[in-house]
């Protein structure tokens, strides 16, 4: 008997269909992954599967008395609360008198944030959380309400590995206790690691569903896409001039930081959660205080992490979104209408219409409106910072592609990740960070995740292989 | 479902369907009518056009993202300043009006002083600069009352145009000007941008500090400008002037489509709001105690109008993602 299922869910939205008659059921004690592309219906399903959404067709069964915890992929935390009112919101602790119990909840919240590995203080603001942070209070809150089934909305998207690597630990402690989980994710490795079943999507359709051990990477991406994908093919490197010459730089915990990036050169930024990674690209982009010796910075065009908050302006529509700020005094609405056609096609993005509503495109179509937006300036020096968080293999490979593409036209490209296998396979030097400056510098082409993994956690030797790999 | 083509077009259905149903409602068989004829019009035009200055600027500022409660303090302070250089002060009316348009600019740099430099919510900086503004034109008369009327030749009408006629004759026009600058101009879009999403506007690299400025400035501008007009065209300067026009102004920004949370706003769409509250205040006055419930009016529809937007734009619940 399935805990929560779902049988024939459509669910329309206008024109789109987002979902396609799936069938989803979830049994006790299983993780069962959700994998598909950006638009494929992954967020859709989920939010049938909590109740928020009443699909135009077909039901949705629960067993009785199962609560449902969801933890969405890019809610609008109240940046002004605390950790531990969230993580109580809509069931605080209540007195007889009907006062609330304060220090009984900031208690019980530290106990949730430790127990999802987050070293978060319960009374901690939430707008001055990181991404991953606030994502950890989101999971601390499903932790808190005890509920049998768990639905994840691409819950690792901003996590490092070991925080990641924690959350693992979580839902295998929610299933071994005989509840279930759906954990949605473009992460294949981890899908195949963590999932006992999988199911796939495909423009809102179930294309295939059944045990973890029956696929592999290969298998699911060309399920997903429909077609061969190639992941991540090395790039001969070609350098130019030095284009960027980073002296000295200090702001937060970096106290000095020093490196250079060469015209045609791709350079990673390694490193842990709240190493610093976007404070160097944000510093240099001047979008943040900083004390800086540099030259090169200032012709620096910025891609930032964080879509939803740095990114998007939800009010404004794709073509508007793209052309910000808008060049020159008067607005040219032919001439930006035939420059937004043309990165339509230049990036593959999938849009309903030049002047949609940013917010009708999955993420990773947003994600490609964004990139376009800084591509447009054509800027001697990019800064990526996470350009492919929570984006799907097919718009990953396709933003890979551009990034590839703009090096081989001499422009310099510093990019922060936390995904290791994206800068090993993208980058031409990757600069681990560590206590403040950079700790270690490799050449992609002759190191591996592992000695990386080690650098970044202040280790003088390769041999913390447990970190990235199972801890 | 998308009635709302252009934001504050539904405020044009809404004007012209108020309008009908009061020239209905007030039409008198046999007798001339007293709502739908052209002087009473005019009139309508008039006492919009002291609003409808206003609320082109607080649409901008909503637009934004912010929020501005002088407007009605600045209008005091305008005409006050106006009334006494030229009555007192003895200074040539052009130069009396252009002192006090330039409070404006003094009121909204402050305002954008404390809002950008020093960090302060729209919603305190424009509470102190408004009780900043009522103050000093509490100082300036020292309870007295300015009658320019007395001093202004019977049938002046600068460049041709009518005395009368100047407060509309001057909403139409900025309205056009402003609602150029808000659709085509890389100004108007930053200036939407920044109320979208403040953040995501900087990193993107528009100057959000300059488009703030911009907004408080040429709102105070604005506001300054009708209290000008209204102590020249209405021969009134006094310092408890415009008393709660700020909200008057602020709801006629939102009837004509501009939203709270910031990002969309339309300045034709504010200049609209001024126009069916003064049709509203208007026929009022025709209909036996209507000005007693004018407030408990104007109240009541400023919701239903907000109310029925949302409806007949069809506020989207669902949102496509994933």
């Amino acid at each position: 008997m399935s805990l929560l299922s779902v049988e024939h869910a459509t669910v329309r939205y206008g024109a789109t269909t987002a979902l396609d008659a799936v069938d989803l059921a979830l049994a006790a004690g299983e993780i069962h992954a959700v994998v598909g592309e950006n638009g494929a219906g992954k967020s859709t399903l989920l939010r049938v599967l909590a109740g928020a959404l009443v699909p135009d067709r077909g039901t949705v069964a629960r067993a009785p008395a199962t609560r449902v915890a969801w933890v969405a992929q890019e809610p609008e935390l109240p940046p002004d609360g605390t950790a531990a009112e969230w993580i109580f919101l809509a069931a605080e602790l209540r007195g007889r008198l009907g006062w609330l119990r304060t220090a009984a909840m900031r208690d019980a919240a530290a106990a949730a944030l430790a127990a999802v590995g987050a070293a978060i203080d319960p009374s901690a603001r939430l707008g001055a959380l990181s991404a991953s942070q606030r994502k950890q209070v989101q999971v601390a809150r499903a932790v808190r309400q005890q509920a049998p089934v768990w639905l994840l909305d691409e819950p690792t998207a901003v996590l490092g590995a070991a925080e990641a690597e924690r959350l693992f630990a979580v839902a295998r402690g929610v299933a071994a206790a005989g509840g279930a989980v759906v954990w949605v994710s473009h992460r294949l490795d981890e899908v195949l690691a963590l999932a006992d079943r999988v199911t796939v999507l495909r423009d809102g359709r179930r294309v295939a569903s059944g045990a973890a051990a029956d696929f592999d990477a290969a298998s699911l991406v060309r399920q997903m896409v429909g077609r061969d994908v190639a992941l991540g093919a090395r790039r001969a490197g070609t350098r130019g001039a030095p284009c960027l010459q980073v002296r000295g730089l200090a702001a937060g915990r970096l106290r000095d930081v020093a490196f250079a990036v060469r015209a045609g050169e791709i350079v990673g930024l390694a490193g842990l959660l709240g190493s610093g990674r976007s404070t160097v690209l944000e510093s240099l982009a001047g979008v943040r205080r900083a004390r800086i010796q540099a030259d090169g910075h200032a012709v620096a065009v910025l891609l930032p992490e964080d879509r939803m908050r740095k990114g998007l302006i939800p009010t404004l529509g794709v073509r508007e979104n793209l052309h910000l700020p808008a060049a020159g005094w008067r607005l040219q609405p032919s001439a930006e209408r035939r420059a937004t056609r043309d990165w339509i096609a230049r990036l593959a993005l999938r849009t309903p219409g030049v002047d949609a509503p940013i917010g009708a495109l999955s993420g990773g179509n947003q994600q490609k409106v964004l990139l376009a937006r800084a591509l447009r300036r054509a800027p001697r020096l990019l800064l990526l910072d996470e350009p492919t968080a929570g984006v799907d293999v097919g718009a990953k490979a396709d933003i890979h592609a551009q990034i590839r593409a703009l090096a081989d036209d001499g422009t310099a490209v510093l990019l922060a990740s936390s995904d290791l296998p994206e800068l090993l396979g993208l980058c031409d030097r990757i600069l681990a960070l560590y206590g403040g400056r950079v700790a270690a510098e490799f050449d992609a082409a002759t190191v591996d995740e592992h000695a990386l993994g080690a650098a970044i956690t202040g280790q003088p030797t390769a041999d913390r292989r447990q970190l990235i790999a199972d801890s | 479902m998308r009635l709302r083509l252009v934001p504050g077009w539904s405020a044009l259905v809404i004007l012209a369907l108020e309008f009908a149903c009061f020239a209905l409602i007030l039409a008198r068989p046999g007798l001339p009518h007293t709502f739908a004829n052209a002087d009473n019009i005019a009139l309508i035009f008039k006492y919009s056009g002291i609003f409808g200055i206003s609320a082109i600027g607080a649409a901008m500022i909503i637009g934004a993202g912010g929020i501005d409660l002088s407007p009605g303090a600045v209008i005091a302070l305008a005409a006050v300043v106006t009334g006494e250089l030229f009555v007192e002060g003895g200074w040539p009316l052009p130069a009396a009006m252009a002192a006090g348009v330039s409070v404006g600019a003094l009121s909204g740099g402050l305002a954008a002083l404390l809002i950008v430099g020093a960090r302060l919510p729209p919603f305190i900086a424009t509470l102190g600069v408004m009780g900043i503004a009522r103050g000093l034109a509490f100082l300036v008369t020292e309870g007295r009352f300015y009658d320019l009327s007395r001093w202004l030749a019977a049938g002046v009408a600068p460049l041709g145009v009518p005395l009368s006629a100047w407060p509309g004759v001057l909403m139409v026009g900025l309205a056009i000007v402003f609602q150029l600058v808000m659709t085509r101009t890389a100004l108007g879009r930053h200036v939407l941008a920044t109320g979208g999403n403040e953040t995501a506007a900087r990193y993107a690299g528009v100057r959000v500090d300059r488009v703030k400025a911009f907004v408080y400035v040429a709102g105070g501008l604005l506001a300054a400008l009708s209290g000008v007009v209204l102590a020249v065209v209405q021969g009134q300067g006094k310092a408890d002037l415009a008393s709660g026009y700020e909200l008057d102004v602020i709801a006629a920004a939102v009837v004509g489509g501009a939203s709270l949370s910031g990002g969309r706003a339309s300045v034709i769409g504010a200049v609209l709001g001024a126009l069916i509250f003064g049709v509203l205040r208007n026929a009022l006055t025709q209909i036996p105690g209507g000005t007693f419930a004018d407030r408990l009016i104007l109240g009541v529809a400023v919701l239903v109008i907000v109310v029925l937007d949302r409806l007949a734009s069809g506020e989207r619940v669902k949102r496509n993602h994933g």
